[in-house]
């Protein structure tokens, strides 16, 4: 769970006790962000995730508070997004060359079979049957009992909370900048999970810029809103990815096929509540598709500001793409940065 | 008949033409020097020219500062062998306090600051990139040491995520 962690406060550091409180609260912020990297790690074998993916299928695995918090959280967005975010794609992520070192496929050949990914995504499917369990201060998750059989390996699920644990990095560190008195700055965690406080005391709010995924030079955005007091998440097709032909593969994985989403939507972005649940809620909505994540978000997401951008194309020009985007901010709330490129989602004209 | 005389007779034209012609050598230079002098002139344009100098801290309290434009170097309210400025190109100064020192090197050319060596336990502050502008701030917790711009602008209020 590497990435580059900026926290920024705004105070009056000669004034008083706040250099010293500063000096603290960024101390105290590594060895929280040392910790939960330590608690959710895929790859540290002496992390609670990492001892519950080695696990075998039905066995009970000591997890940390930090491990059970992140995993409870993933199970109860899985079943409330019906699946589409689901953090046991692990195979699958791996099998189209992200989360490790290899290089991209550069060819179809390279690519894993139909076969191959649909075992991975049966597999997957079985997450919602992880049971948490607390026995005194001890946690326990207790592993599927599930296997899929592929090129004559049996292999049990694994996960990687990685996505959802940047968010929840976020939210701690904003209970840190409270406890630490701070009311103006921000944290931003890897340029996806964003906790906001206000920006200083004449001018409350920061301007958020959602880059534009087809932007063609880094910087540039698409959509921009003023936020503060609150927290930010973005999933996108745009930072990790590759192309073969015409067509993109980025590291966002449909469950319930194992491969790559590719359905038009580019980014989307949460607003509002927690960093780790709008970590969670963005992969939902890059996987449902627009169709199925308006009606998410409409019934299910009302109480958070929502964006996302469209790749597609209209019926009367089938051969020219064109870009879109959706969002349930009131007009006035925001502001489109070019709006000669992209123009508003219609439900049910956009074709991806 | 006729016809294919022409047409070898075309291939042979083409094969003795050179690959490239003088003319269109001479627009292929402009056009390279066109892109070149853009390129430079946005590289080289950037304005810094707001970044005015540095001001280093121990505990909350000035103790050195160095102003670009006038290039002097001066010890502010420091104690007896708080500050070294160690004179050079790229100038270095040394920070004493209690429990160990840092040494940032100032590089008036570049308008550059950056701390170079520490005492620390973990020395993120010599990991920190170098301060070129006035949104740059190199901060060290054990020791309580602190080199900002001028103008140091806290936060940026736009955020690109």
């Amino acid at each position: 769970m590497r990435a580059e962690a900026v926290l920024s406060i705004n105070d009056y550091f000669n004034v008083g006790d706040a250099a010293e409180r500063f000096g603290r609260l960024c101390d105290e912020t590594g060895e929280l962000l040392e910790s939960i990297d330590k608690s959710l790690s895929a790859t540290d074998s002496s992390s609670p995730v990492y001892r519950f993916n080695e696990a075998s299928p039905g066995e009970k695995v000591e997890m940390d508070k930090t491990s059970y918090e992140v995993l409870k959280s993933a199970l109860d967005i899985c079943e409330l997004t019906d699946g589409a975010y689901n953090p046991a794609v692990y195979y699958s992520v791996r099998a189209y060359g992200f989360g490790g070192s290899l290089p991209y496929p550069d060819s179809e050949e390279e690519l894993p079979g139909d076969e191959e990914v649909g075992a991975y995504a049966e597999l997957a499917s079985h997450f919602k049957e992880t049971e948490l369990t607390q026995e005194g201060v001890k946690y326990y998750a207790t592993k599927p009992d599930a296997v899929c059989v592929v090129d004559g390996k049996t292999l049990a699920m694994k996960i990687d909370l990685g996505g959802i644990g940047k968010g929840y990095a976020a939210d701690k560190v904003n209970e840190l900048i409270d406890r630490y008195g701070f009311e103006y700055g921000y944290f931003n965690f890897g340029s996806s999970s964003i906790a906001l406080k206000r920006f200083k005391p004449d001018s409350g709010f920061f301007t958020m810029g959602f880059t534009d995924p087809r932007g063609g030079y880094y910087g540039s955005s698409y959509f921009e809103m003023n936020v503060s007091d609150t927290c930010v998440s973005t999933s996108g097709d745009y930072e990790q990815f590759y192309s073969i032909g015409d067509v993109r593969y980025c590291h966002i994985i449909d469950p319930f096929t194992g491969k790559p989403v590719q359905n038009g939507i580019m980014t989307a972005t949460v607003i509002g509540g927690s960093a780790a649940e709008n970590d969670a809620y963005t992969t939902a909505i890059m996987v449902m598709g627009a169709e199925k994540a308006i009606e998410f978000i409409e019934t299910k997401l009302s109480d958070r500001q929502v964006v996302f951008s469209y790749e597609g194309t209209l019926p009367q020009e089938p051969e020219s793409k064109k870009y879109f985007y959706y969002t349930n901010i009131e007009e006035g709330g925001y502001k489109v940065v070019n709006p000669s490129k992209y123009s508003p989602y219609v439900a049910g004209q956009n074709v991806a | 008949m006729s016809r294919g005389r022409m047409s070898l007779k075309k291939i042979e034209d083409l094969k003795s033409d050179k690959a490239f012609r003088w003319p269109d050598l001479i627009v292929y230079g402009v056009i390279a020097l066109i892109i070149a002098a853009i390129f430079l002139s946005v590289f080289l344009t950037r304005n810094r020219d707001s970044f005015q100098g540095i001001r280093a801290y121990v505990a909350g309290r000035a103790v050195f500062e160095y102003d670009f434009e006038s290039g002097k170097a001066s010890v502010l309210s420091a104690a007896e062998g708080e500050v070294e400025v160690i004179d050079g190109s790229p100038l270095k100064v040394r920070i004493n306090v209690d429990n160990g020192y840092n040494i940032f090197e100032i590089d008036a050319d570049k308008r550059s600051v950056k701390m170079v060596e520490a005492d620390c336990v973990k020395r993120d502050c010599i990991y920190t990139p170098a301060i070129t502008d006035n949104n740059g701030i190199i901060y060290c917790s054990p020791h309580g040491v602190r080199i900002e711009p001028f103008d140091f602008n806290a936060l940026n209020q736009y955020i690109p995520m």
